[in-house]
């Protein structure tokens, strides 16, 4: 197997440090012109000069070292996209700085370009009408994909992607599913060192999110590609990366592994019992006692139900044994908050972050 | 031009996409005609009162509005693109001309070609054709015809880009600032000498159409004695060139995508 880290074969002069991408303190803010409602209000707008700051990124730092899986969640307009942009040159930050594989994005586009791949999900990115086997042909001249790589990522997108019965058919007849993948396909044409893919998986059905996590996940590990990934399917986040960045206002509120973030806000893991006979109000104190002893925090003590919350990893056996001695149970439940519950929970909290 | 096999082949993969329509073809070449031939309708009329302008017989003046057509179909057949740039900015669509590894004006331009540009570039091509042919010109001004008409798409290509760029920074998206050049072009056609001096030099060194086409004719028809002018529209067509692309990188700079 041709195991190529980074992409090498057209790898820029080798970065010193081992850390694909950099950005420190990057921030963008857009200038809107304030605007009344209404057409008077638009006239108005017309002959006036108060403009109002938009910040879409504020103060942004992380690394990604060379081969890393990370995913990047937010809130619609938390800032993902903009950043995105920002990091592959489309867009000229307000301030901070960016370096990616050693360069500057917005002033070494061109250069960057050629050991990037990008995936916008939400807009179509193949350019013409033209069908999609010619669209691939045109991107090896254009990227100058040696012959070996090209027919090695090629070969696989057509496999993996169930690309087969669509290569013949023009970009503008393709269905979003089939767009999507012919896309992503295309992204990654040139084994590029860092893939940014803003949302790979919109708007697709089960089954072919299933095939595009899968591709993505080979060719990241084929190539050691440098992943970056926006979403708002954490599924995609779980399945393809190792660690978790997330958006708030523009703002960075987490950077870590999706361990670590499981463990910082969803601590509560429960234990669920249900007893044979209704609990008596007596019982309620001595177990609370016990349960403590034991590492856990009885929540709820009432009717049929015992709910057991506890923090520490290895508490339940003890604890549920607890239970089994004490009640007569006849159902218990192991219960953790997934990740989706989590950022749910996250995004709710109405002053997170603060203005 | 460094890459040059990467444009050709997206002109041509582009060209071939855009003949599939064919029904589009045929209508945007009867209707690219019927305009030049509108236009010289126009022409003749004035020739009914007048049998010069400004000492430009009629041949002549056809001469003119055959290099301007032709330099028309030029811009459209290889660098149409310019004109959807306002649309992509309302809709942010511009971001994916931005992720592939090539000059970002170039490509765009290149990677759209109008195909109604063939009624331009016929017409163009009849009309100075029967110019030359009725004038008994010799035939080093049928072979520079080809240079000029490049240059010309090249010029006003420039013009279109420039306009297109400011409107990034001042105007916001809106697609009418594109024509102005395209209005100027028209008015270009008529020997400058017609105008008012501001227009006539604006004209020449400001938006220099006259390059292509009103200094030509003049020395195709001995108007204006200057040898070494068939140099000059192609060294102003690569100046024109390197402006337009330096003022588009600029504007992009303050190019503002939309949220997603």
């Amino acid at each position: 197997m041709l195991t190529v880290p980074g992409g090498l074969p057209k790898m820029l002069p080798l970065y010193p440090m081992n850390s694909a991408l950099q950005v420190q303190n990057l921030s963008k803010s857009y200038k809107r012109r304030i605007r009344q409602p209404g057409l008077a209000g638009a006239v108005k707008a017309l002959f006036s000069t108060q403009e109002q700051e938009l910040h879409a990124v504020r103060d942004l730092s992380f690394t990604l070292q060379r081969g890393e899986r990370v995913g990047l969640i937010g809130e619609n307009g938390a800032g993902k996209s903009t950043t995105l942009k920002m990091l592959t040159g489309i867009l000229v930050p307000t301030g901070g700085k960016v370096e990616v594989l050693g360069r500057v994005p917005w002033r070494e586009r061109r250069q960057l370009a050629l050991n990037i791949g990008v995936v916008f999900g939400q807009r179509p990115q193949l350019l013409w009408d033209i069908p999609v086997q010619e669209t691939f042909e045109l991107l090896k001249t254009m990227y100058r994909i040696p012959p070996d790589i090209y027919g090695l990522v090629y070969k696989e997108a057509v496999r993996r992607l169930g690309l087969e019965p669509l290569l013949a058919t023009p970009v503008r007849h393709l269905s979003l599913g089939q767009r999507m993948r012919c896309d992503l396909a295309a992204a990654v044409l040139h084994a590029p060192a860092i893939a940014f893919l803003d949302e790979p998986t919109i708007g697709l059905d089960l089954s072919v999110k299933e095939q595009v996590r899968e591709f993505i996940a080979h060719i990241q590990e084929k190539f050691g590609i440098t992943l970056l990934i926006t979403t708002h399917d954490l599924k995609d986040i779980t399945e393809t990366c190792d660690r978790l960045l997330l958006l708030d206002k523009g703002r960075l509120l987490f950077d870590g592994s999706i361990k670590a973030f499981e463990q910082k806000y969803a601590s509560d893991r429960r234990i669920v019992a249900e007893t044979h006979r209704p609990l008596d109000s007596s019982v309620a104190g001595p177990l609370s006692v016990e349960v403590a002893k034991k590492g856990g925090k009885l929540i709820e003590a009432e009717g049929h139900r015992v709910v057991v919350e506890y923090h520490e990893e290895g508490a339940a056996p003890n604890l549920i044994q607890l239970l089994l001695q004490q009640l007569q149970v006849v159902d218990i439940n192991l219960e953790k908050t997934d990740i989706e519950t989590i950022v749910t929970r996250i995004y709710r909290q109405p002053d997170r972050a603060g203005d | 031009m460094k890459n040059f096999d990467i444009y050709w082949a997206t002109f041509k993969a582009s060209l071939q996409a855009k003949l599939e329509y064919k029904l589009d073809f045929a209508l945007g070449l009867l209707t690219s005609s019927m305009l030049q031939l509108a236009a010289l309708g126009f022409l003749w009329v004035i020739f009914h009162q007048t049998s010069n302008l400004q000492g430009w017989t009629q041949a002549e003046v056809i001469f003119l509005f055959g290099l301007t057509a032709m330099s028309l179909g030029a811009s459209e057949l290889f660098f149409n693109h310019i004109w959807m740039v306002p649309y992509y900015i309302v809709m942010g669509d511009l971001d994916r001309l931005l992720v592939y590894p090539v000059r970002s004006l170039p490509f765009l331009l290149i990677s759209r070609p109008e195909l109604h540009s063939f009624g331009n570039l016929l017409t163009g091509l009849a009309l100075t054709a029967g110019s030359l042919w009725t004038l008994h010109m010799p035939w080093q001004d049928w072979v520079l015809v080809p240079v000029w008409v490049l240059c010309g798409s090249v010029i006003y290509t420039s013009a279109l880009v420039v306009f297109c760029s400011f409107s990034f920074k001042f105007v916001g998206p809106y697609g009418y600032t594109l024509m102005i050049p395209h209005t100027l072009l028209q008015a270009s056609r008529y020997p400058l000498s017609i105008y008012p001096a501001w227009v006539h030099y604006g004209l020449l060194f400001l938006v220099p159409y006259g390059v292509f086409n009103y200094l030509p004719g003049n020395w195709v028809f001995g108007k204006m004695l200057f040898s070494a002018g068939a140099f000059l529209t192609p060294l102003v067509a690569v100046v024109c060139a390197a402006v337009a692309e330096r003022v588009w990188n600029w504007g992009l700079k303050h190019y503002q995508s939309t949220g997603s």
